[in-house]
C-alpha cells in the first residue's frame, strides 16, 4: 500500500490521472489551502471562492494526465494557471456587467502611503482585502500584478479602454493602503 | 508594468504563499461531484453502445429481410407463368438438400414448393407425367416449351422491383470539407520540446487553437443495398496562437489522414438516402512551424522553426449521415460525425490534444457510377 501522506508530486498526479481518489483527496488536502486563497483574490467573497475552489479542482481532476511534470513545484504551478484560467473566464463572462463607478466608495485618500504599508498585514488579512475591492479594480489589480498582464491586454479581455485600466489600477492601489491604513488603526485602538 | 512598480513586486511576493483555510466539507462535495461525473460518463457509454447495437440489429434484420424478399420475389415471378414449374436439370440429391434448407438467390435454384396445386401443363399429358415423376423424385422437370418460356422471362427479369428504393450505384466519389466544432474535454496540450525555454518552463500557457479544416476526397462502394465500405485521403489544417505581453507565437501544423469507414444504409429512396457510418483514420503530421516572435522596441525580432510530430496518430468517428440525390449520379451529403483523437503522447500541443473529443461535420458531393 501506498503511504499517501509521504507521496512526491510527480506520483501525485499520475496517481490522480488514474482516478485514484486517496491521492485526489491528498491533492485537495495539500493544494486546497494555497488554491483557495488565489480564487478568494478574484471573487468577491467567500462563497464564490469556493465556489471556484470546487470547480477548478474538478477541472484539475478532469485534466491532470495532460500534465507533465518538470519539477518540484511545476503541479503547483499548473494547479495555479488552472485556477487563474478559470477565475479570468470567469471575469470575461461577467466583464460587461461590471460597475466601474469611481464614485462608490469614499476613498481616504493615502497618496504618499509607502509600498511598505504592505508589510505589515498578514498574507491572509492582505488576500480578505483584496477580495473586498471593488469589482472592477479588484480583476484589473489581480490581471496586473499576479497574471502580469499589461493595461493594453486588460482593456481588450475587459473591454474598456487602456487608460481607464492604468486608472483602475491607481485606485485599487489606493483603496488598498487605505484598508490597510484603516486596519492598522483599528488594531492600535 | 514598469520597473518602477515595486507596490506590484511587493504585492506579489507576500501573497505569493498566502493560504486561507479550506472548508471542512470541500472534499466531500467535490468527491461527490466526481462520482456524479463517471455515472454520467458510464451512462453515455452505456447509450453509445446500446446505439451501436441498435444499428447493427436494424441492419442485420434488414439484411435476413432482403434475403428472403428476394427468394420469395423470384419464385413468385417463376410461379406466375403458367406451366412454369421448374426447370433445373433432374439431379435428385441436389433437389432434396434444397428443398429442405435455405435456398440461394439464384434462378437455377427456383422450385416449385406446391406442385399439386400449381401444376398447370400445357397439356393433360405433361401435366400427369409432371405430377408421377415429383411423386417419386421431389423435383418436376419441365417440358421444353415451359423452359424456352422461362428462359425469356429470366432474361427480361431484372430482379426484385426496386422502384421505390432505387438502387445504389456500386461505385462512389465523393469530395468533403469537414469543420469541426468545439465539443468535450479541454485537457491542455504540451508545448514543443524545449524550443523557447523561457516560456516552456513556466509550464503556465495555453495557446489558443483555431477551428481545424479538413479537405478530403473518398471512395466508396456499395456491397449490398445497406452496407458500403470506403476510404480516402483527407488534408488538415491546425493553427494556433499564443501571447502574453510582448510575446507571441504561431503554430501551424499540416496533416494527411487515410480513413476507413462502413456505411450502414437505413433509408434509401429515389433522392434521400439516411446512414450510420463509422470508422477510424491513420493520421501523420507531414509538416508544421512554429514563429516565436518578441516585440521589442524599435521593431520585433521573429524567430522560424520547423517542427514535426514523427509518430502515427489515430482517430476514431461515429455519426450519421444524410444524402439529398441532386440527379442520378451526383448527391450532396453532410455527416455529423462524433470524433475521438487519439495522440499517442504527442508533445506538440494542437486542437486535437486539446479537445480529444469532439463534433465534426463533413458536407460534400459524391458521384456515384
Amino acid at each position: 500500500m501506498i503511504r499517501m501522506h509521504n507521496i512526491d508530486e510527480e506520483t501525485l498526479a499520475t496517481l490522480c490521472g488514474k482516478g485514484n481518489r486517496s491521492a485526489q483527496e491528498l491533492l485537495y488536502n495539500r493544494y486546497a489551502p494555497y488554491m483557495l486563497a488565489v480564487c478568494l483574490r478574484y471573487c468577491g467573497n467567500r462563497s464564490d471562492a469556493e465556489d471556484l475552489l470546487q470547480d477548478g479542482f474538478i477541472k484539475i481532476f478532469n485534466s491532470i494526465k495532460s500534465f507533465s511534470y518538470r519539477g518540484k513545484g511545476s503541479l503547483k504551478g499548473w494547479m495555479n494557471r488552472v485556477f487563474t484560467n478559470e477565475a479570468i473566464s470567469r471575469i470575461r463572462a461577467r466583464s460587461r456587467d461590471i460597475q466601474w463607478d469611481l464614485l462608490d466608495e469614499k476613498i481616504d485618500l493615502v497618496e504618499e502611503e509607502e509600498d511598505s504599508i504592505l508589510d505589515k498585514v498578514s498574507p491572509e488579512r492582505l488576500t480578505e482585502l483584496i477580495s473586498e475591492l471593488p469589482e472592477g479594480c479588484r480583476n484589473i489589480l489581480n490581471l496586473y500584478v499576479f497574471e502580469q498582464k499589461s493595461h493594453k491586454e486588460i482593456a481588450e479581455l475587459m473591454g474598456i479602454a487602456e487608460n481607464s485600466s492604468t486608472s483602475q489600477y491607481f485606485r485599487a492601489k489606493k483603496l488598498l493602503k487605505s484598508k490597510i491604513s484603516d486596519l492598522i488603526k483599528k488594531e492600535r485602538l | 508594468m514598469t520597473d518602477s512598480d515595486k507596490f506590484a513586486d511587493r504585492l506579489r511576493t507576500i501573497l505569493d504563499d498566502a493560504q486561507m483555510s479550506a472548508p471542512s466539507d470541500g472534499w466531500d462535495r467535490i468527491n461527490r461531484r466526481i462520482s456524479r461525473q463517471r455515472l454520467l460518463k458510464t451512462v453515455r457509454i452505456i447509450s453509445y453502445a446500446a446505439a451501436c447495437i441498435a444499428v447493427a440489429a436494424v441492419f442485420a434484420y434488414n439484411m435476413s429481410g432482403d434475403d428472403m424478399e428476394n427468394l420469395y420475389s423470384r419464385e413468385s415471378l417463376a410461379g406466375a407463368y403458367e406451366g412454369i414449374l421448374a426447370y433445373s436439370e433432374p439431379e435428385p440429391s441436389f433437389s432434396g438438400d434444397i428443398s429442405s434448407g435455405r435456398q440461394r438467390r439464384e434462378p437455377e435454384n427456383i422450385y416449385e414448393h406446391h406442385a399439386s396445386e400449381t401444376i398447370t401443363g400445357t397439356d393433360d399429358t405433361e401435366a400427369a407425367e409432371t405430377v408421377e415423376v415429383k411423386a417419386h423424385e421431389k423435383y418436376v422437370p419441365m417440358s421444353d416449351h415451359s423452359e424456352d418460356r422461362l428462359t425469356n422471362e429470366l432474361d427480361a427479369y431484372e430482379g426484385p422491383d426496386d422502384t421505390e428504393a432505387a438502387r445504389p450505384r456500386r461505385f462512389n466519389i465523393a469530395a468533403a470539407i469537414s469543420p469541426s466544432t468545439v465539443s468535450g474535454s479541454s485537457d491542455k496540450g504540451v508545448f514543443p520540446n524545449k524550443l523557447f525555454s523561457s516560456t516552456y518552463l513556466k509550464n503556465e500557457f495555453e495557446m489558443t487553437h483555431s477551428l481545424p479544416v479538413s479537405y478530403g476526397i473518398s471512395f466508396s462502394y456499395d456491397i449490398n443495398r445497406y452496407l458500403s465500405i470506403g476510404t480516402g485521403l483527407n488534408y488538415t489544417y491546425y493553427r494556433s496562437r499564443y501571447s502574453a505581453g510582448s510575446e507571441y507565437i504561431r503554430q501551424t501544423l499540416h496533416y494527411l489522414s487515410v480513413p476507413v469507414s462502413i456505411y450502414f444504409n437505413m433509408l434509401d429512396s429515389r433522392w434521400l438516402r439516411l446512414y450510420a457510418v463509422g470508422g477510424a483514420s491513420i493520421d501523420k503530421c507531414i509538416s508544421g512551424d512554429i514563429v516565436y516572435n518578441m516585440r521589442k522596441e524599435g521593431g520585433s525580432n521573429p524567430f522560424n522553426k520547423e517542427i514535426m510530430e514523427d509518430r502515427f496518430q489515430f482517430s476514431a468517428n461515429i455519426g450519421a449521415g444524410i444524402m439529398v440525390k441532386a440527379t442520378e449520379y451526383m448527391a450532396i451529403f453532410a455527416e455529423p460525425q462524433y470524433v475521438h483523437y487519439f495522440n499517442m503522447g504527442s508533445t506538440i500541443q494542437s486542437y486535437r490534444t486539446k479537445y480529444t473529443d469532439g463534433f465534426t461535420v463533413s458536407v460534400g458531393l459524391r458521384f456515384s457510377f
